[in-house]
């Protein structure tokens, strides 16, 4: 029988047919007998090989067991534990070498030089060659973003320097360099990072209004007012 | 035989809480997720088990459903290779008897959809008994078929193809197939305040349709 079948609203209960011969006689129904081929048909398609889909393939779950004993799972977490040191540090001190390694390029005294300008990548950037003053990206990277390019110009004692070039139509109002400091290692080192789209650029530093090219470029080309911009490659 | 509008409140009340309680996790549950998992990973034929368990279920409700065997053979066996086919997209999510659920609800919709098909080109069966007559109703010149309980099970069966789908369904898999109410509000994803509605007046329309004619005497009951 059944167990709702005293659950009706009285509306429907005029009939004098015990509710549960009617529900009895449908759960007769159920005694149905499938056809006998029914399965062997179904198995015959299931089993039938499929064209192969990708997506199909990639989604198919991979199965595999593992055992370790108590002492293996400590030697495992042990190993991760001492490799995740050893590459935390690794990237500590490969940053810290970055910076030291753009440091000692900016502020190398360098004779005849009052300034000591230079154009780098920022560590982020790591993955591309370098050349001379000027980081390249490797070869194969060629997906068409813009390159992130750091400028980077020693002058001490200047109140204001920008970087103007091909980049940004020579409009030295808009990138200007940030000292690094009123003192300390840093002090009067004027940087600044912009997204510079690839290709070659030409560009010159502005120092208190006055242009002056790139002295770490490998690279020059004549402006055509009797002076040689930097080059820049990407 | 329609609910009436002053009860209907007290009603819904009194069958908020019954017949709703979930079956448990079994081993049954437990033995199909592996032969899913099995499947998934590219052993077809770790369908086989699941195919034999229930393919009288998925035919019964297909027959029930359309009332024709050919077609109901044909709704099952696609809804196996349906379910085969989607195998890797089923989830159980800890529920019992989740893929017989799932199953089931592919073949409801399977049959909902040979059902509009046939719409387009057929009378429909319930148009004929539009008119509220017991067209299934017992004929008293003719005791032999009053005697035969083959005779009463072909009434019913006609009965049911009779009440409308939407009622057929939950009639189906309440009262043929015994589902719990909470099985049948994951096969047809409607409210079980709704469902247990639809059954009191599914089993209000088949009395109806199993009423004597009027004018005649005698009674199957």
């Amino acid at each position: 029988m059944n167990h709702d079948d005293e659950i009706r609203p009285s509306g429907a209960s005029e009939t004098t047919e015990p509710r549960v011969s009617l529900v009895d006689e449908l759960r007769a129904l159920r005694d149905v007998a499938p056809p006998a081929s029914l399965a062997a048909r179904v198995m015959t398609q299931v089993a039938a090989p499929q064209p192969f889909s990708l997506w199909r393939w990639l989604r198919r779950p991979i199965k595999f067991e593992v055992r370790l004993s108590a002492l293996s799972v400590l030697a495992v977490g042990l190993v991760l534990t001492v490799g995740a040191t050893a590459l935390v540090r690794g990237a500590r001190s490969s940053s810290q070498e970055g910076l030291a390694a753009g440091g000692d390029e900016v502020v190398a005294p360098v004779a005849g030089a009052a300034a000591r300008p230079g154009v780098s990548f920022p560590p982020a950037r790591a993955g591309h060659e370098a050349r001379g003053g000027q980081d390249r990206p490797a070869a194969g990277d060629e997906d068409g973003a813009p390159v992130l390019v750091r400028f980077v110009f020693e002058a001490h004692g200047a109140r204001r320097v920008a970087v103007a070039g091909s980049f940004n139509a020579w409009n030295e109002q808009v990138l200007t360099l940030e000292d690094g400091g009123s003192d300390g290692p840093n002090a009067g080192v004027f940087v600044t990072t912009v997204a510079v789209p690839r290709g070659t650029h030409e560009y010159m530093f502005v120092v208190d209004g006055r242009w002056i090219a790139d002295p770490l470029a490998t690279e020059r080309r004549p402006d055509g007012f009797g002076r040689q911009n930097s080059l820049l490659r990407l | 035989m329609a609910l009436k509008p002053d009860q209907s409140g007290a009603f819904l009340a009194s069958v908020a809480h019954a017949g709703t309680a979930a079956p448990a996790w079994t081993a049954r549950d437990e033995e199909e997720r592996r032969l899913i998992a099995d499947c998934v990973a590219g052993d077809p034929e770790a369908f086989r088990p699941l195919v034999v368990r229930y393919q009288r279920q998925a035919f019964a409700v297909a027959l029930r459903m359309l009332g024709s065997r050919s077609d109901a053979e044909d709704v099952a066996q696609q809804s196996f290779i349906d379910a085969f086919n989607a195998l890797d997209r089923f989830r159980d999510d800890g529920r019992p008897r989740a893929f017989s659920t799932w199953l089931l609800r592919i073949v409801v919709n399977r049959s909902k959809d040979v059902l509009k098909s046939k719409r387009r080109t057929e009378q429909p069966l319930e148009r004929e008994v539009a008119g509220g007559d017991a067209v299934f109703a017992h004929d008293p010149s003719n005791p032999e078929a009053h005697a035969s309980g083959g005779q009463r099970r072909r009434q019913l069966e006609a009965a049911l193809l009779a009440v409308p789908a939407k009622y057929r369904e939950v009639l189906v898999l309440k009262d043929v197939e015994d589902l719990s109410y909470e099985e049948i509000r994951v096969v047809l994803r409607l409210p079980i305040t709704t469902l247990k509605i639809r059954v009191v007046r599914a089993r209000a329309m088949l009395r109806a349709l199993l009423e004597p004619v009027p004018g005649k005497e005698g009674d199957l009951r």
